[in-house]
């Protein structure tokens, strides 16, 4: 999945299951997109590095949720 | 979906319950007190279509079954996209479930595992069980926390997972700063320790440096007095043959210079008397015998010369042969003696180097230069002695007997220098260990101080990830915020004004995450948590109706149930009539099955469907609009 901003395999929502997580991929897709100017390879990892932080916790949330 | 027949069977408190030819659009409303049995109708319903109610996972389903029987089941039949479909599920005490989805159409088992029957239906159904819980059941006992309404509305408008998330991150946040601030307390700490070590990065390989000039004159010195040792043992027995050997040559040359003279008298006499005879007529002899005198005489010359030719071949053979080994044998006595001579007449500075020398003194081993210059000459006067003893001993001119004791006391002199260097070498040793301490003590800080500038850097980068993390989750919050502004204005105003009686119009998430609800009576908007508990239900309530018929919409399901249990709870009569003439109004669109449970029969009922759950057994009778019993 190559875009201008590089490979964007990692906001791939089939890899997350709850809906939270796909609301906020769909955001990250929509806001990388509109991003001007564009980030530089730097910004970009951070930014994917954060993105998968929240990912991952928002998937905890709702595991916690749905055990619950 | 569209609930056709619901069957239980020592099901929670039901022995046998049989709801058929259930109305596909309408309010049904189960009536009944406490424990009557109506929140179980609903945990029948989320049983049968997921293995769990909404406070029992799979896990404890077992405890769904009637107190003493053996298993408890339902049977449940729906309509999905005009398809019709049966569902039935059966659980033991021991929570082991089995359950089977059937096609009446087709008349076909279609799943009969759990997690097939699961797939399945979520393929037939287009949701799961936490879609189901967040937009077709509700349920008023799991939401008596006053906040519960407040936290509904922002799980429904996506942004209660990013405030929840929001509080992690900014925890994490500090414990990271708190983290990053204990390590550069240990940085400052360490870099402290390691300038207290005032380390002279320097000095460790200059003293290296001195210690090896030190070595090798040691090992020179060594040497010398090993050389001196064995060319001393050798000299007499050299110094015998030397001086035997030039008496040979000397007597070799003598008889050589005889032979020589005697082959010239003989050589000039024969020649004489062979070639000129005449002159010897007066010795009376006839020429014939002079002439062979003459012969005789040159041939006794040959013979001497051959002898002195022999004799001085000899001594040549005697002189390239025999003397060289012993000539280099003084050679090196000689340069040993002169060497060790030239070492203990040079001073510290001049054998070992202005460093060496400088530190040596600095360390208190080694005197002053003044003090040094003045034993020096001390030394160098003694030193006299042994002048022009290397040259005499190349010579072979030197006593062995005198040579012994010269060469003893220099050797003496050698040792006691040698002494010296080990003293001197003593202390760098101990300057060597220390400064190699420091160094690795300095190694060890800096190590120390390395692993903790990483440590910072992933304390720092955490902290510049937390930071963007913050930043996306709340661009992403106010995003779902507007969106679901957006989504309410749009399509929930209506619903909105009908469950309030037209007293609120419109709801919002503001830049806070703050509910806020307009008030048409007061022009302006208010917060959530300022109107009582009553409206808040009602407009909570209102929000969860939206949602189930924009994910009703959404998932292209068709048309589709909801059940509400005791949404009227806070409600006063007036409020719960209007509630429900929202409701049956709202069953013309997708959502046209409401199942709405309550302590009484709550006003305003007629047109709905009444199902009393009061009665002795656990059979039920359906009450139709016209207050007919149908049984």
């Amino acid at each position: 999945m190559s875009t201008p901003l590089g490979n964007m395999s990692w906001l791939d929502p089939v890899r997350f299951k709850s809906a939270a997580s796909r609301r906020f991929i769909e955001f990250c897709r929509q806001d990388l997109a509109a991003a001007d100017p564009r980030p530089d390879k730097e910004a970009l990892q951070l930014y994917r590095e954060a993105a998968l932080l929240v990912l991952e916790r928002l998937e905890t949330l709702s595991n916690r949720r749905d055990r619950s | 979906m569209i609930i056709t027949d619901l069957l239980a069977e020592d099901f929670r408190k039901y022995e046998y319950l049989h709801l058929e030819a259930l109305p596909e659009r309408g309010v049904l409303a189960l009536v009944g007190g406490n424990e009557s049995g109506k929140s179980s109708i609903g945990d029948a319903i989320a049983f049968a279509l997921f293995g769990h109610s909404l406070t029992l996972g799979a896990e404890d389903s077992g405890k769904l079954v009637r107190w003493g029987s053996q298993a408890a089941s339902v049977t449940l039949s729906f309509r999905q996209r005009g398809r019709h479909y049966r569902l039935a599920r059966r659980v033991d005490p021991g929570s082991t479930q089995s359950v089977s989805l059937w096609s009446v159409d087709e008349s076909r088992t279609l799943a009969d595992t759990q997690p097939e029957v699961a797939r399945v239906l979520k393929t037939i159904l287009g949701y799961d069980y936490p879609a189901f819980v967040r937009a077709f059941y509700w349920s008023q006992q799991v939401s008596t926390d006053s906040k519960a309404d407040t936290e509904s509305l922002r799980a429904m408008a996506g942004v209660r997972g990013y405030l929840l998330l929001e509080q992690q991150l900014q925890q994490e946040h500090q414990q990271e700063a708190g983290a990053l601030e204990q390590v550069q307390a240990e940085m400052q700490a360490l870099r402290q320790n390691r300038d207290t070590l005032a380390l002279d990065r320097d000095l460790l390989p200059v003293l290296l440096d001195i210690r090896e000039t030190l070595e090798d004159r040691q090992r020179g010195s060594n040497s010398l007095l090993r050389s001196i040792d064995l060319s001393v043992r050798s000299y007499p027995e050299g110094h015998a043959r030397f001086h035997a050997l030039l008496r040979r040559l000397k007597w070799l040359s003598h008889l050589a210079s005889v032979g020589i003279g005697a082959f010239l008298l003989l050589f000039v006499a024969g020649m004489l008397l062979s070639w000129l005879p005449g002159m010897f007529t007066g010795l009376g002899l006839e020429p014939e015998t002079l002439v062979r005198l003459g012969r005789m005489l040159l041939w006794c010359g040959m013979v001497a010369a051959l002898m002195a030719s022999g004799l001085l071949f000899w001594g040549w053979h005697a002189e390239q042969k025999r003397l060289p080994p012993l000539r280099d044998q003084s050679l090196r006595f000689s340069a040993s003696l002169a060497n060790a001579v030239r070492q203990l007449g040079s001073s510290i500075a001049e054998a070992l180097g202005e460093p060496t020398e400088h530190y040596l003194v600095r360390r208190n081993v080694l005197m002053p230069q003044a003090q040094a210059a003045t034993l020096d000459e001390q030394v160098r006067e003694r030193l006299r002695q042994f002048d022009g003893l290397p040259e005499r001993v190349r010579l072979f001119e030197a006593d062995p007997a005198a040579v012994g004791p010269q060469v003893q006391a220099l050797k003496d002199d050698l040792e006691h220098h040698n002494t010296a260097l080990d003293g001197f070498v003593r202390v760098l040793d101990q300057d060597v260990a220390h400064e190699q301490a420091l160094v690795e003590q300095y190694q060890g800080l800096n190590q120390g101080l390395t692993d903790k500038e990483t440590e910072a850097g992933r304390h720092d980068h955490a902290m510049r990830v937390q930071d963007k993390a913050l930043e996306l989750v709340r661009r992403a919050s106010e995003h779902s915020a507007a969106r679901f502004n957006s989504i309410v204005h749009k399509r929930c105003q209506t619903l909105l004004a009908d469950f309030t009686q037209a007293h609120y119009d419109s709801l919002e998430i503001n830049t806070d995450f703050a509910l806020r609800v307009l008030s048409r009576e007061k022009g302006d908007f208010l917060d959530f948590e300022e109107i009582s508990a009553g409206t808040q239900r009602q407009i909570a309530l209102a929000m969860r109706v939206a949602l189930a018929n924009a994910l009703a919409e959404s998932t292209d399901a068709g048309q589709q149930f909801l059940f509400l249990d005791e949404p009227f709870a806070f409600f006063d009569p007036e409020r719960t009539s209007a509630t429900l003439q929202s409701l049956k109004e709202m069953t013309s669109g997708r959502v046209c099955q409401i199942w709405v449970t309550a302590q009484t029969v709550p006003e305003g009922m007629a047109g709905a469907y009444l199902i009393d759950c009061e009665g002795e057994h656990s059979e039920i009778a359906i009450i139709d609009e016209s207050g007919e019993k149908k049984t």
